[in-house]
This record gives structure tokens, sequence and C-alpha cells, in this order.
């Protein structure tokens, strides 16, 4: 699994996650994201497109960067699920929670 | 090379090491396995988490930091199933740890509880197992895509029968096992099967796989099902009514039911014919008794259960989900889990019984024993020492679970208590069955430190486990309403007022220790 974060403006930084996400390498992406997390930044722009998997594990950091985000008045947007992932958001119920949305641009847009 | 379509079922391994590194390892077998034996995308990658997930589980909490061990995970390719099995030895899933899974609203969202969840809304059944110190085993099963008599036929051959309609000429019939007559109609003897319990129950039987022809064909081909039909004479004969021996674990004992008889020809005798038919064949089996359920909603079962021979040995509260519902008697369709009166009746004359019993419990089972007609040798309660061996699982169709104490231990009422939390936990069950062995000396003490858990009598359970008879108790979440059962016939009457006096006191008594 491999997570790359370039920093688009002060306030949002996209993060783009590819392989796969379970226990194992769920503690890498948390460990990624935590620096940008205590950053002034408000808005995660996450591309998923090149996640071919992904587990409890990796929801949980995904809801715990919402959960950061909400709090400073902020959000994260995700993008790009393949349909074996969005299936584990929907049955997580996740899909009402965190943002999910249909491109890129959107995710960047206001 | 052989296609997965063949009638036996294939078992391949793979053991992993304690190390997440290798979870990806386990998914990757999964999958390709899982294609191999030609489920389809979602379903495989719906097993493929439920067995990542399921793994995770296991290195998280099954052994200490720095302990080594290892995971076996397998599968079993069947024509009607897949099932994964991962076992492991570590320690025992302790689910009061962990708190239940209520989705992300809350904010609050454990790893174990969302983890559970996906296991339990990836696949079709899980049963767990808890071996003691031997291990746990949890099985994963996903049913084949098969389609279902609704998705076969046009809903104008699927309209519900009328209870009025006109009576069919009279005429002989015909009672055979299913599947017996010419090869060629094999498949349309299981979709007529399916036809009628879709015209006669809706799509609301517990009993899911009454609605598949292919899966009435698999099951009574590889003898988890014994079905018997009763057809029409003549060149076109054609299937009237259905009576079948469920035998998933080909015990001695085995239950008797997916009864229905198309009301055009009931009162014929057709059903006393199939029920006599099948006892027939488990005689030739050797099987020793049949066990039926018969529903309180309404008596008519309960009467035609007993004029058939069978006696009552106890009754289960909510046992029957409230998705069941009865045409014939939908004005009284409840609105909660439906109570039944467990029967029984002895295919060969009773041996007689070594009764371990607890105290409390002895006066109603010299009272059940004599009305099965069994002489019963009562001995003392002893001392248990060393391990026990309980295992847990989930009754599928009817969302019931069931722990089995096979040998009682010092650490029985710890597993006891486990196997509830983790059916309460991972299975969502509302109602857990316990069946403690009377032939072992610690059951009276067992039972005891079940009831200080909330579990209650709930019936005499006989040959319901390899070392003989069982004291079957039960428990029900606390609201779970039981509705106003209808039960005329006097012992099983009696039956359910010791039931309901149990559950009482068995509240009572834990109200009190607060």
């Amino acid at each position: 699994m491999n997570v790359s974060i370039s920093t688009d403006t002060p306030e949002r930084c996209t993060v783009r996650v590819q392989g796969e996400v379970d226990a194992y390498t769920a503690v890498d992406l948390e460990k990624a994201l935590a620096g940008p997390l205590e950053s002034k930044a408000t808005r995660f722009v996450v591309d998923l497109s090149r996640v071919t998997y992904l587990s409890s594990a990796g929801l949980r950091v995904l809801l715990h960067v919402h959960q950061v985000l909400e709090k400073r008045g902020g959000q994260a947007r995700l993008f790009g699920l393949v349909p074996p992932v969005r299936k584990v958001f929907e049955m997580a119920g996740f899909d009402r929670v965190l943002r999910i949305v249909g491109s890129s641009e959107e995710a960047a847009g206001d | 090379m052989g296609s997965f379509d063949e009638r036996r079922v294939i078992r391949t391994t793979l053991t992993l090491p304690m190390d997440g590194r290798f979870l990806k390892v386990g998914r990757s077998w999964v999958r390709r396995v899982a294609r191999l034996a030609k489920l389809g995308l979602e379903q495989t990658e719906a097993l493929v988490l439920a067995a990542d997930e399921a793994a995770a589980n296991i290195l998280q909490h099954a052994f200490e930091p720095g302990e080594e061990g290892q995971i076996s995970l397998s599968m079993e390719i069947g024509p009607v199933a897949v099932t994964l099995v991962l076992k492991d030895q570590g320690l025992p899933f302790d689910s009061a740890i962990q708190p239940s899974y209520h989705g992300p609203e809350d904010g609050q969202v454990s790893r174990r509880g969302l983890g559970l969840h996906l296991i339990r809304s990836s696949v079709d059944r899980v049963q767990w197992y808890n071996h003691g110190k031997e291990g746990k085993e949890l099985r994963l099963t996903m049913l084949r895509p098969t389609r279902s008599i609704a998705d076969q036929l046009p809903l104008e051959e699927l309209t519900p029968y009328v209870e009025s309609q006109s009576r069919a000429p009279d005429q002989s019939y015909q009672v055979r096992l299913f599947g017996t007559g010419r090869t060629s109609q094999l498949r349309q003897e299981a979709i007529q099967v399916a036809r009628c319990a879709y015209r006669t129950y809706g799509y609301t039987y517990a009993h899911e796989s009454l609605y598949y022809p292919y899966r009435i064909i698999e099951l009574n081909r590889n003898g988890e099902l014994i079905s018997a039909v009763a057809l029409t004479e003549g060149d076109t004969p054609e299937v009237v009514g259905h009576a079948a021996i469920e035998r998933p674990d080909q015990g001695r004992v085995a239950e008797i039911g997916q009864a229905l008889v198309v009301p055009a020809h009931r009162s014929r005798g057709i059903l006393e014919r199939l029920v006599g038919f099948l006892e027939g064949v488990a005689r030739e089996r050797q099987m020793l008794g049949l066990w039926a359920t018969a529903v309180t909603v309404h008596s008519y079962s309960q009467r035609v259960t007993e004029k058939l021979g069978y006696r009552a040995s106890g009754v289960a509260l909510g046992l029957i989900p409230a998705s069941v519902t009865f045409k014939r008697f939908e004005d009284q369709a409840p609105p909660h889990r439906e109570n039944a009166v467990i029967y029984f009746k002895y295919l060969e004359p009773p041996p007689s019984a070594v009764v371990h019993a607890p105290r409390h419990h002895l006066p109603i089972l010299e009272e059940i024993y004599a009305h099965l007609g069994v002489s019963v040798d009562f001995r003392q309660p002893l001392d248990c020492l060393g391990p026990g061996r309980v295992t847990a699982t989930e009754i599928g169709p009817l969302r019931c679970g069931l722990i089995r104490v096979f040998q009682v231990g010092s650490d029985t009422a710890a597993e006891i208590r486990r196997a509830l939390a983790d059916l309460r936990e991972i299975a969502r069950t509302q109602v857990v069955m316990l069946d403690l062995p009377l032939s072992d000396p610690g059951t009276p003490w067992a039972c005891q430190e079940a009831e200080q858990v909330g579990f209650f009598f709930c019936g005499l359970g006989p040959h319901f486990s390899p070392e003989g008879d069982v004291l079957r108790l039960q428990y029900l979440d606390s609201g779970l309403g039981i509705g106003d059962p209808q039960v005329p016939s006097p012992f099983a009457r009696r039956l359910l007022e010791y039931v309901l006096a149990q559950r009482q006191r068995v509240a009572g008594a834990r109200d009190a220790r607060g």
C-alpha cells in the first residue's frame, strides 16, 4: 500500500492511496495522515481510485480523518471508489457519514 | 480436470503465520479458490472480506503480543455452498471487551464491532465453535447462487392457494422418496415442491431451501434432507404433498417437518402417509427417533403432531422468527418471535437412561420421561474436575443460537457465558438454546451456573447429543414478547406453565442479585 500526500493550498491537501488497505497496512495510512491532520488544512481530497481492497481498518482511519476535520469545520471528500470498496462502505453504513463524490473535480471544488 | 459441479465436497487448506503481512496472502488464496469454485465476482469479494476481517480479528485478539501461532484457513467446495473455515488455537474470544457495532453515526466505532458486522453482512451463515483449550473454529458459508422458484416461474403460476378452493376429485396417491421417480423428472419434481411451498407459505417459510429447486435436489442427494413427496397417479403425476427429515449432522435423531399438502387434496390422510413413510425410512437407517416443533400461534399443528404419536418434551419460547407467517391464520399473525412445543417420537423401544438431573428440575423431568415412556436411573451429581468441551453455533434458518456442552468441566460455566456473549454479539441472536448432557454428573452444577446468567428450562432433548439425552435450557433477550400461546393439550400446557414459571423464577433471582 502506498500513500502520497500533496499540499494544494494551506487549507486543502490531496491524499492518494494505492493498493490494499487492511489491518496491517492501515497503520501506515494512519501514520501518513497524522502530520496533515495536525496542520491547519480543513479539506482533504482523498483519491481512492487505485485502492483495490479496503477493510474495516481502513474505514476506521477514514472515519477518524472525517471526525478531526469536522471538528474544525472542515471535510474529507472521497472519490474513485471501485465497486468492491464502495460495497464495504455501504455495508458499514459509512456512505451515509463520509462524503463520497463522483470525481476529483467535485472533491476539490467548493 | 473435474468441474466443481460434481456431487462431492472438495477441501483445500492454507496455513498462515500470525503475521499481518500475510493477510494479503490469505486474501489472494481465498479469492483464487472462490473463483475456481465458480463463485461470482460479488460473492468472491464478500468472502474475501469476511475471511480477512476474521483473520485480522484473530491476529488482533487471539494471541498475546509476541506469542507465536498459526491460522488455518480451509475451504470446502460443494454443490450447494462454499464454506470457509478459520481455525486457531489462541485465546477464546471475549466479546465483553468490545462494544457492539451500531454504525458510524454515533461516532464510536470499535474495530472488532465493525469487523464482526462486516463478516455477518458478507456471508449467508456464520457458525462459531469454541473448542475450549483446543482453540476456536469459525465457519463462514456462502450459498451458491441459484434461482428460487419465484425466479423460475411466472407469477400467475405462483398465486397463493385458496383455502376454499374446490376439492380435487377422489383419487389415489403415491407416496415415495423425492427424486426416485424417473430421472428425467427430477428437476420438475423439485420445481413442483418449491412451487407448493411458495403457494402455501408465500416467501415467509423459515427453511428457505424449500424455495430453491436446485438446493432441494442437492440436499437430498447429500443426505442432509430426506424428502418424501405425495403425487397424484397417472402418466403425469403432480406433487401434492411434501415432508422431510432434516439431518445435517447425520445423527441418530433428527427433525421431521417441512410438511405441506395442497389444499385441494387435504383431509385425505396424505400428511399421515408422508410422515409414516418417513418414519419407515428413518427406521431403515437405524435412527432412534424424530422430533418436531409445532407453533403455538394456533393449535392445528400441535393436534396433528400429537395425533401422529409424537409426545411433548419441551416448550421453546421465541423459537420461530417473526418473519414466518401462517397464511391460514394471517389475522393472528404475531408481531414478535413465536413459540413452539417440541415433540418427540421413538422409532424403537427407548433405551433406559442414566440421568443426573438438577434437583429443582427433577420432578418435571420425571414427568417428561414418564410421558415419553422411558425408564430412568436418576443419579446424584458429582463435582466436575478438568476441562470441559463446549461448542456454540448459530441455527441458520431460525436465527437462534445453540450452545452444546459435550462434557462438563470446571471451565464450563465461563465457556457458556462466553459462548452466549459471542452468539449475541457476533450472530445477533435474540434466542439461544443450551444443551447440557444429562448423562454427565456435572450437569446439575452447569445448569445452576447457566441459570445465573439468565438461561431457564426449555425441556428434554432425547438423544439430541451423541452423549445421549440433553437438558435443554433457553435464553431470551429481555423484552422479547411471547404473545399468547395456544396450547390445548394438557401435558404440553403443563410444560408451558412450568417454562413460564421458570423464566419468572430465573429473572427474579437475577434481579434480586442486582
